[in-house]
């Protein structure tokens, strides 16, 4: 779905992602590569498979909208001890097999990785946040005031969206934006999520399935 | 220094170590005791226990004695008993005589006796019972608790040194078999006394308990197993599940004659009473009438939401009751639950308003009225509620049930007639859930850990768990150890074999484990707290979130303002206004049993007998005789050969209403697998919504023809393929996977604070569910979740009988010019999750109007 935001034509994908056609770039928040690891070190069962799919999931991505940048919007890993050698690779495999450039916006969940950052992943460039007007793309939603000519695109939440019927419930991941910032769902397949409550001056895109509904 | 000696000054060094309790002189006096165990016979133990009886005004009744004698000549068994009657004594006379009469005197006895009682409520209640007559004749056995309220202080005590008699819960219990050395400080117990035994039958926790008992009785050898149940109809098997494969049970039965009789309340005009409702609060004048102070009074609900909402309709009506009147149900503070229940012992409580956190354990003397709102749903629910209830010898026990809607008029003759024939429900246990298996696994792995030889055989001494095979259990194994059969995670941590022993990889591990112990689903309760002031209880955070600070609810029977949610507590304060609005507690509705169903279909045949002219011999039916017109003037009244489908068309679509009288969850499995057989004939949009009369169909396009609908209603061939391709299945699945997620350890529970520290590890069950079936379909625990669905909820078993029996019977297809009182429910079942509880009530009452125009 394409929405205007500062005079600025941007896609709301149903692959949980954000693309920006002026300047070819695709951005995903949180992906928490090697969670499933992390859960597993600590006894809790989680499939290794889920992060092979992901990091496939966006291949996919990358080619069908044609982007030359990817931007990762914080929380690239889910945890220092769940980041293997297996997870190591296979992100260094997506990186090389990907010919554009790669940022990563660092998130609270990459604190640890900003020091140790493995050597296969040095063609991805690290940083705190990126600004290309009239954008600025950072981890964490901004609080209280800011510069008003500057739109934030942000991550963190994993917003999500409750609907109910009677009985039936379910919960859709979603993108809650505002005048100031839009909030990105979470890429990861496995990554839960928080209900976001209804505010008057914010509009709601839940993704069902493989399309976009504005609430 | 003699041995004896030494015992007794490490005895003098652990009261030392003792917290001084309520009665310093009481301690002193059990020091002075303990001393020395007294030399006393067989013959004069039991001379003294009598004695004490006399003295208590009381003769032991036969199945007490008879009890006691089986406890002596060693045996196992079940004392089927109705709640209040002096079974807590009839179980631990035995044990208390043998444990007195010790051969060997002189010594102090370690841990012989455990008292498991599933309600933590009760165990304070149960250990005082128990301590009376030991107080009384001198006899140096202590008595302790352990449960989860238990302070940190006391759990230390107790790993050095456990009282002769504990009274515990089933997780207590399993997490006292952790510590280390367990196996030495429990090799000497003699008696396992479970209490309320048919409330842990057929749930999981019984199934967890029934592993832990046997690994306990693998290590106690020659304990006995006393099961405490009120009457059920599988006493049996009830027997058998309690003392383990292999054992020949003893079952003694309380035969205290008792007649029930119930008296429903019946409004002067059944235009009062409603034709759909749950709350009963339209009926309030009838019932306050039946009410009076100088009588004692417990006023059963259902639910605990209805247990507030009409402790405050009654104080309004009669403010001059309010000091003695309270209200009682499981989601209030303890402190408060205890200053209730002493109320009713002392008599300075006149009325209670409960929910079935009262119709269990708590010993209190009968009351002389027992009010039910609503139908119980069972039959045996009704018997224990009565079980309250005063009771004359030579004259029947009352219990008055007031209906919450026309139906239940109904339901309450039907009751009648099931107890006339002495029928009631079974508990049906479970059938070796892998998921408390699992846990099973992990208790056993703290430590040493376990050899899986030994486990598998004390496993499979549990009668629920005798046929899990090798497969199973391989699996199981394979499970704790490397996350999974199927698919090899290298990572996955948690437990580890160790010289052929199964344990905890960490005591990091252990302890996350330790926190997860037991199969009770710890909802997001919300504490609810008066700012600066005491905690009122627990409410659910659902109810939390739709609250504004400054919104005014009642809860507790107080009206209180929601003032701010802070660390998973609701602050408070009191409020002045009125609220109209009562906490709300998620729950189900309760199903009718099949029994009840049963009785409920010959009394609709006999509401169409009554209309016909016959002679109903029922004040119910005479009372519905008006309703019952209208019902054969519209449509018509199924006999028991007939099921009885309505159709109309109205603004919204077309409509498919079918009666069936076998409870809601059967009913909405039934009416979801019929949507889907007819729009798999017709695209087509199918609503249903279920109730425990029947269910309705809602569809923009015709439903389907006469044959159409009722091949879809009792084909047997593809039963079960249909029910798992209709639409609602895999939502129930992801439900009942919450529950087993949670059992098997699957997901970190820990306590509110741990959760905040371990933030990394949070996973949803409904999440972990997809990620299931994406990637590892076949997965056993997966499969459990279907199971469950198809067992325990739309119990196919039933609804297979029920679509057979409609099959052979003649189906009234009716089409109906506008609803019928039978219809009526069914279409504000549909209508009403659009609307708050108030004002349906009063869209209700308006619809009524127009529908009996």
């Amino acid at each position: 779905m394409r929405i205007r935001i500062r005079n600025e034509c941007v896609a709301l994908l149903p692959e949980r992602a954000v693309f920006w056609p002026t300047h070819s770039l695709l951005v995903v928040a949180d992906c928490h590569l090697g969670k499933a690891e992390t859960f597993q070190q600590q006894g809790f069962w989680l499939p290794s498979q889920s992060g092979q799919q992901d990091l496939t999931r966006l291949s996919a991505l990358v080619l069908s909208v044609g982007a030359q940048h990817v931007l990762f919007l914080g929380d690239l890993v889910h945890s220092l001890s769940g980041l293997t050698d297996a997870v190591v690779a296979k992100f260094a495999r997506w990186l090389h097999e990907f010919s554009g450039s790669v940022r990563v916006v660092l998130g609270n969940h990459d604190a640890g990785l900003a020091r140790r950052w493995p050597k296969e992943w040095v063609k991805a460039e690290r940083c705190d946040q990126v600004t290309i007007a009239p954008f600025r793309f950072k981890h964490q939603p901004i609080e209280g005031t800011v510069e008003a000519d500057t739109f934030y695109w942000v991550g963190h939440v994993h917003p999500m969206i409750q609907l109910a019927q009677g009985p039936d419930r379910v919960r859709l991941p979603a993108f809650v934006i505002n005048d100031r910032q839009g909030v990105l769902p979470a890429f990861s397949s496995v990554s839960g999520g928080y209900d976001v409550p209804l505010r008057p001056d914010e509009r709601r895109f839940a993704i069902g399935g493989d399309r976009i509904y504005e609430l | 220094m003699s041995s004896s000696a030494k015992v007794l000054r490490g005895i003098q060094r652990l009261n030392r170590m003792r917290p001084p309790r309520q009665r310093p002189d009481a301690e002193e006096q059990a020091r002075a005791r303990r001393k020395a165990w007294p030399t006393l016979s067989r013959e004069e133990a039991w001379k003294q226990w009598n004695e004490w009886f006399d003295r208590q005004g009381w003769s032991p009744f036969p199945f007490q004695v008879e009890a006691w004698q089986a406890f002596d000549a060693g045996r196992s068994g079940l004392v089927a008993v109705p709640t209040g009657s002096g079974k807590t004594y009839a179980a631990v006379g035995g044990p208390l005589l043998s444990l007195i009469a010790r051969p060997i005197a002189g010594h102090q006895p370690p841990l012989t006796s455990l008292y498991i009682t599933p309600l933590k409520a009760l165990a304070r209640d149960i250990a005082q019972a128990i301590q009376r007559p030991l107080d009384d004749l001198g006899w140096p056995i202590d008595v302790d608790l352990r449960t989860g309220d238990t302070t940190s202080t006391a759990r230390r005590k107790f790993k050095e040194r456990l009282p002769h008699v504990l009274v515990t819960t089933p997780e207590s219990l399993a997490i006292l078999l952790t510590d280390q050395g367990w196996e030495d400080r429990m090799r000497a117990v003699q008696a396992i006394i479970l209490d309320e035994w048919h409330e842990l039958l057929g749930t999981k926790r019984g199934s967890l308990l029934e592993l832990t008992l046997a690994r306990l009785r693998a290590v106690a050898a020659g304990v006995r197993v006393w099961a405490l149940s009120a009457t059920i109809a599988n006493l049996e098997e009830a027997a058998s599940i309690a003392v383990g494969s292999g054992l020949d049970p003893t079952i003694i039965r309380a035969d205290i004659p008792r007649h029930i009789r119930i008296h429903c309340l019946l409004p002067e005009s059944i235009q009062r009473c409603p034709w759909f409702g749950y709350s009963g609060l339209s009926l309030l004048p009838e019932v306050v009438r039946q009410i009076n102070p100088d009588q004692s009074t417990l006023l059963f609900t259902n639910t605990r939401s209805h247990a507030e909402r009409w402790y405050q309709a009654i104080l309004e009506a009669k403010p001059e009751w309010s000091t003695v009147m309270a209200l009682h149900h499981g989601s209030l503070d303890q402190d408060e639950r205890q200053r209730v229940e002493d109320g009713i012992k002392s008599g300075a409580l006149r009325l209670v308003v409960a929910t079935s956190s009262l119709d269990l354990g708590v010993d209190f003397p009968p009351v002389e009225n027992v009010i039910q709102i609503g139908s119980a749903k069972s039959i045996a629910r009704a018997v224990q509620r009565a079980g309250r209830a005063f009771h004359r010898p030579g004259e029947d026990t009352l219990v008055q049930l007031c209906p919450t809607n026309v139906m239940e008029i109904l339901e309450a003759s039907a009751l009648r007639q099931g107890m006339q024939d002495g029928v009631l429900e079974e508990r049906t246990p479970l059938e070796k859930p892998l998921d408390v298996l699992v846990q099973c696994l992990l208790n056993a792995s703290f430590n040493e850990g376990f050899d899986p030889a030994d486990l598998y055989r004390q496993v499979r001494s549990a009668v629920s768990f005798r046929t899990v095979t090798d497969d199973e259990w391989s699996w199981a194994l394979a499970f704790i150890r490397s996350g999974g059969a199927l698919s090899s995670y290298p990572e996955f941590r948690k437990v580890e074999v160790v010289g052929g022993r199964y344990r905890f990889v960490s005591t990091e591990a252990a302890r996350r484990h330790k926190m997860n112990i037991g199969t009770i689903l710890s909802d997001s309760g919300v504490t609810v707290q008066v700012r600066g002031g005491a905690r009122l209880g627990m409410i659910d955070e659902t109810f939390v979130a739709k609250l504004r600070p400054g919104d005014v609810t009642q809860f507790g029977g107080r009206t209180v303002q929601f003032l701010q949610m802070r660390d998973m507590t609701a602050y408070v304060k009191p409020a002045r206004q009125r609220s109209p609005v009562a906490a709300v507690w998620s729950g189900t509705i309760l199903p009718l049993s099949v029994q009840l169903s049963f009785y409920l279909r010959r009394e609709v045949d006999r509401l169409r007998q009554a209309v016909e002219g016959f002679n109903s011999r029922s004040p119910e039916i005479d009372a519905l005789l008006s309703i019952a017109r209208l019902q054969s003037s519209r449509s018509r009244i199924p006999s028991t050969a007939q099921t009885l489908i309505e159709t109309c068309r109205t603004a919204e679509g077309h409509h498919g209403f079918v009666y069936t009288w076998e409870g809601w969850s059967v009913n909405e499995g039934l009416g979801h697998l019929v949507a889907y057989r007819l729009s798999r004939l017709r695209p087509n949009t199918i609503a249903v919504s279920a109730t425990n009369y029947g269910f309705e169909l809602l569809s923009t396009e015709p439903l389907g023809s006469d044959r159409e609908i009722g091949q879809a209603l009792t084909t047997l061939d593809g039963l079960e393929e249909d029910i798992h391709a209709s639409q609602n299945f895999p939502e129930l699945a992801r439900r009942a996977f919450r529950e087993i997620a949670r059992v098997a350890g699957l997901i970190y529970q820990g306590t509110p604070s741990a959760r905040k520290t371990a933030r990394h590890l949070q996973m949803s069950a409904s999440l972990l569910f997809d990620v299931f079936r994406q990637y590892e379909p076949s997965h056993p625990l997966l499969a459990q979740a279907f199971r469950e669905v198809h067992d325990r909820q739309l119990q196919i078993d039933r609804l297979r009988g029920l679509m057979r029996r409609m099959g052979e019977q003649e189906l009234l297809i009716v089409p109906i010019p506008r609803l019928t009182p039978f219809a009526f429910p069914l279409y504000v079942e549909r209508i009403k999750s659009r609307l708050s509880t108030e004002k349906l009530e009063q869209r209700v009452a308006r619809l009524q109007r127009e529908v009996f125009r």
